[in-house]
């Protein structure tokens, strides 16, 4: 046969890693351009000093967001025994992570970070989630293509997907209540929070806000913004009375952008995907001229196993012919030799 | 059934053997639950390396398991030695020697110890051969060694102890049994009344040329002491690791309340300043020194657990190594940070601001912002007026008199406006919008303040002005009992200006929420909305 498998995956690997060397693009893994944000972009700084639990943000997001009503209404606050995350009803939510030394247990709310080059938006190839310059990242359910790269990308699990929706699933996560920036208006959570937990503001406003609180009050906060530099940087961002990690924040994301991690092998998918009908093409053709030529032998063969046939057919039906012939030529020389004999014979009486 | 085969004899002798096994790791590992706790007494024997030679790892040495098991036989004796009738607490010695020769005392003298136990029919450490098992790395027992503060009370109860005699006849306190000082001419340790010193200013954490460490200077002094008085009428400390080092056995140690002031020389009032001292001439003008502080040595030492608290080892005056520009005695802090730094407990302010976060104290205090040092009030402490200070330097009757009365002026009494100018109640209407308006009880509020300083003569000192308390509140604007709405400054949402000042809703909010939960005010709980507000129907 032509085409075995291991010559066909052979083929594709060498295929691949051709096309990435020679086109693979690493100027963004290499450069040290750092994104800062749009200018002027907003962001959310959230104290959770101040947080005091009472679940009015999760609240206000639903009703601004027209969300389905939950199981428990939001004054509930038995739902905080148990860790949470966001859903596709839900785009924020509110934590409580008991002090490890025995002090008053501190809230922590949970939404979307907008990243400056969000990790989401940098693993979809139909750009249906890109960051905006009010400092959201938004997302576009028409370019969706549901292929949810988005909730693997993000390191803050966050994208959630509408599993429960049969025919138009969407990729459901905060979005900084864009479309209430663009009105003028506070995003939701942030105009109902009761004790300004939330700040909302131009990002590096928001930073010289937090160093403040840090300066004015000596040993209420951690020496630390999170958001300012984490994975590149985040629109929102926190204050915490203890390490980032007791209130449910990762410290181990470093402070590159998850783009900058993807960008060098991703740039090489629109080759490859450019590449795939032609090597496609290549290969079926040759595996096809194979299959003619082959085809050719085979008759090839056949013609002449049939022509060796005949000859070895006339070879033997000359030799049978010779025996007929010699066999009848002896019959007649017996019955010529009878004949002789008995005329003898009869000339003899 | 006629009788057992090999293989049911087998199996039983396995089974045997296995619950033998067991059996004895039970015992073992009970043995050693005993300890989960921690023990107090664990002692690394641990000599200096010996130069070339391989050194093998620390031994960790129970000293209380080793006094227990030779408790009503031996005494102290069996391996400490004495010196001019005192116990030197070292194994078989007296002195350190060379790493070799104390390595052969240890390993002589223990297994020796271990082997005779052994000989007699006892249990006993380790002998000869097994050394991993006192050399190893194995940690066998948690350490609970926490070290033993001689406070105030401990102090007392040694000083006023009868058992206590006083070093000689002539002395009426016994304070010569324990404080001495090394006398450079005769080469020997003396008593000088009115001159003692926290052991640590000569027995510093390790031993110096003049002095021992801190560590074997208490041991040899306490335990001694404590051993000669078993036996005693009157309750003899402890001579073992557990009885001082224990945490549990530290709660035992009786305390007393009230201890009366302890004398040393030490002035009741002083005034802080040292220009004071100088000359006239030196000092040109006083126009441009500052107020002296009138300091109230004596009500200071009520309330810090011991001398020192405040001054180091030495009970020196602060100025002694703190000079007004710094000298390697004081660290190169110089005497104004001694005396202001916030960043740590031994200076006013530092201990001052600490002092800030009690319970009582921290629903204002917590709220306020750290000051800049430019936005102290330093009028408050700098209170001495500078006229009456006449010629210099002054003297120390004069700068005690002085003192005396710059108190007996100011007032300690926390002062709050006329009861019937604090408004009863305060309706907040603002914002009324998903909830009813909220009544604030504001006379009781201010009353509760008032209660929680009554019998704090630091916050009385420092709130004395009637309009002091109410700016825990009514921050930023002016002092006054009138003082401008909240809404006068704090806008529906927040300030977009510089200064980002909270919107209305998160001022009262941040203010009463924050105060409530710092001074652990149950009712209303932070999240219980109707507590304060009734929802609207």
């Amino acid at each position: 046969m032509g085409v075995t498998r291991r010559k066909f995956l052979g083929w594709v690997g060498a295929a691949t890693v051709g096309t990435t060397s020679m086109m693979g693009t690493r100027a963004h893994a290499a450069s040290n351009k750092h994104f800062d944000g749009f200018p002027g972009s907003f962001g959310v700084l959230h104290d959770a000093t101040r947080c005091i639990g009472c679940r009015k943000c999760e609240e206000a997001c639903n009703r601004v967001n027209e969300l389905p009503s939950p199981d428990q209404p939001f004054d509930d606050l038995a739902v905080l025994d148990n860790p949470r995350r966001t859903n596709a009803a839900a785009f924020t939510i509110v934590n409580r992570f008991e002090s490890d030394d025995g002090g008053p247990a501190i809230y922590a709310k949970n939404q979307c970070n907008q990243c400056l080059e969000p990790a989401c938006a940098s693993a979809c190839f139909v750009r249906a989630l890109r960051k905006d310059k009010t400092g959201a990242v938004v997302y576009n359910a028409s370019l969706c293509v549901g292929c949810r790269y988005c909730m693997i990308a993000c390191p803050f699990n966050i994208p959630a997907y509408e599993y429960n929706e049969p025919l138009t699933p969407r990729i459901r996560k905060c979005h900084l209540c864009q479309f209430r920036i663009e009105k003028g208006l506070l995003p939701g959570c942030v105009e109902t929070c009761p004790t300004e937990a939330l700040t909302f503001g131009e990002r590096d406003r928001l930073l010289k806000i937090a160093g403040q609180r840090i300066n004015n009050f000596p040993g209420r906060y951690v020496d630390h913004i999170y958001g300012q530099h984490e994975m590149g940087g985040t629109s929102w961002m926190y204050l915490s009375p203890k390490p980032f990690t007791q209130i449910g924040l990762r410290e181990d994301l470093g402070v590159q952008p998850a783009a900058r991690f993807t960008s060098g092998p991703l740039s090489a998918v629109p080759i490859i995907v450019g590449l795939w009908p032609v090597l496609l093409t290549g290969i079926y053709a040759i595996s096809k001229r194979k299959e003619k030529i082959a085809q050719q032998e085979r008759i090839e063969a056949v013609a002449a196993t049939v022509a060796d046939a005949n000859e070895e057919m006339k070879v033997k039906l000359a030799e049978l012919k010779e025996k007929m012939t010699r066999e009848k030529e002896a019959a007649i020389n017996l019955e010529v030799k009878k004949a002789l004999k008995e005329a003898a014979e009869k000339e003899e009486v | 059934m006629t009788g057992t085969t090999a293989f049911q004899k087998r199996g039983g002798i396995i089974l045997a053997v296995l619950t033998i096994v067991t059996l004895v790791g039970l015992v073992q590992f009970n043995s050693e639950a005993g300890t989960d706790a921690g023990r107090p007494d664990i002692v690394e024997i641990d000599l200096p390396p010996v130069p070339g030679g391989e050194q093998m790892p620390a031994v960790q040495f129970l000293h209380d398991r080793h006094t227990e098991a030779l408790k009503g036989e031996k005494d102290c004796s069996a391996c400490h030695l004495q010196k001019e009738k005192t116990t030197i607490f070292k194994f078989k010695r007296v002195k350190d020697s060379l790493p070799e020769t104390d390595m052969a005392i240890y390993h002589d003298n223990c297994i020796g110890c271990h082997q005779e136990k052994i000989s007699s029919g006892n249990l006993a450490g380790p002998v000869s051969g097994d050394c991993r098992s006192c050399h190893n790395r194995r940690a066998t027992a948690i350490s609970s060694w926490e070290p033993i503060h001689f406070d105030k009370s401990l102090h007392y109860r040694h000083e006023s102890s009868q058992s206590i005699k006083p070093a000689r006849m002539t002395e009426s306190t016994n304070c010569g049994a324990c404080h001495h000082q090394f006398d450079q001419k005769s080469k020997k340790t003396v008593y000088i009344k009115g001159e003692e010193e926290s052991c640590r200013y000569c027995h510093q954490s390790v031993k110096t040329e003049e002095a021992q460490s801190i560590r074997t200077a208490s041991h040899s002094a306490c335990i001694n002491c404590h051993q000669q008085m078993i036996g005693d009428p009157h309750k003899a400390g402890p001579i073992n690791c557990e009885g001082c080092h224990d945490p549990a056995e530290q709660k035992k140690i009786q305390v007393v309340e009230k201890v009366p002031r302890l004398k040393r020389n030490q002035p009741d009032q002083i005034l802080l300043a040292r220009w004071i001292d100088k000359p006239d001439q030196d000092v040109k003008s006083i126009k441009t020194r500052l107020n002296p502080v009138a300091f109230n040595h004596q009500a200071h030492e009520l309330k810090t657990p011991n001398c020192i608290s405040c001054h180091h080892e030495s009970l020196k005056r602060c100025s002694e190594c703190h000079t007004e520009t710094g000298d390697k005695k004081g660290n190169f802090i110089r005497l104004e940070s001694a005396m202001h730094g916030t960043q740590t407990e031994k200076s006013c302010m530092g201990c001052h601001r600490q002092a800030k976060t009690a319970q009582n104290c921290a629903g204002c205090h917590m709220a306020m912002p750290e000051k800049r040092f430019s936005e102290v009030t330093c009028g408050r402490c700098h209170n001495v007026d500078k006229t009456s200070i006449g010629e210099l330097p002054m003297t120390a009757e004069k700068k005690a008199d002085l003192a005396r009365e710059t108190f007996n002026a100011a007032s300690i009494q926390p002062a709050i406006p006329p009861i019937d100018q604090i408004p009863e109640t305060v309706t907040i209407n603002s914002m009324a919008d998903k909830y009813e308006a909220v009544t604030l009880p504001h006379r009781k509020i201010i009353r509760k303040l008032a209660d929680g300083m009554k019998d704090d003569r630091m916050a009385g000192f420092f709130h004395n002005d009637q309009t002091t308390m109410c700016m825990g509140c009514h921050h930023n604007s002016p002092a006054s009992t009138q003082p401008p709405k909240c809404a006068s400054c704090h806008g529906k949402t927040f300030s977009t200006s510089q200064d980002k000042r909270p919107g209305l809703m998160g001022a009262y909010h941040g203010q009463c929420i924050s105060c409530h939960q710092i001074m652990k005010i149950e009712k209303p709980r932070a999240t219980d909305c109707i507590g304060c507000h009734k929802k609207r129907p």
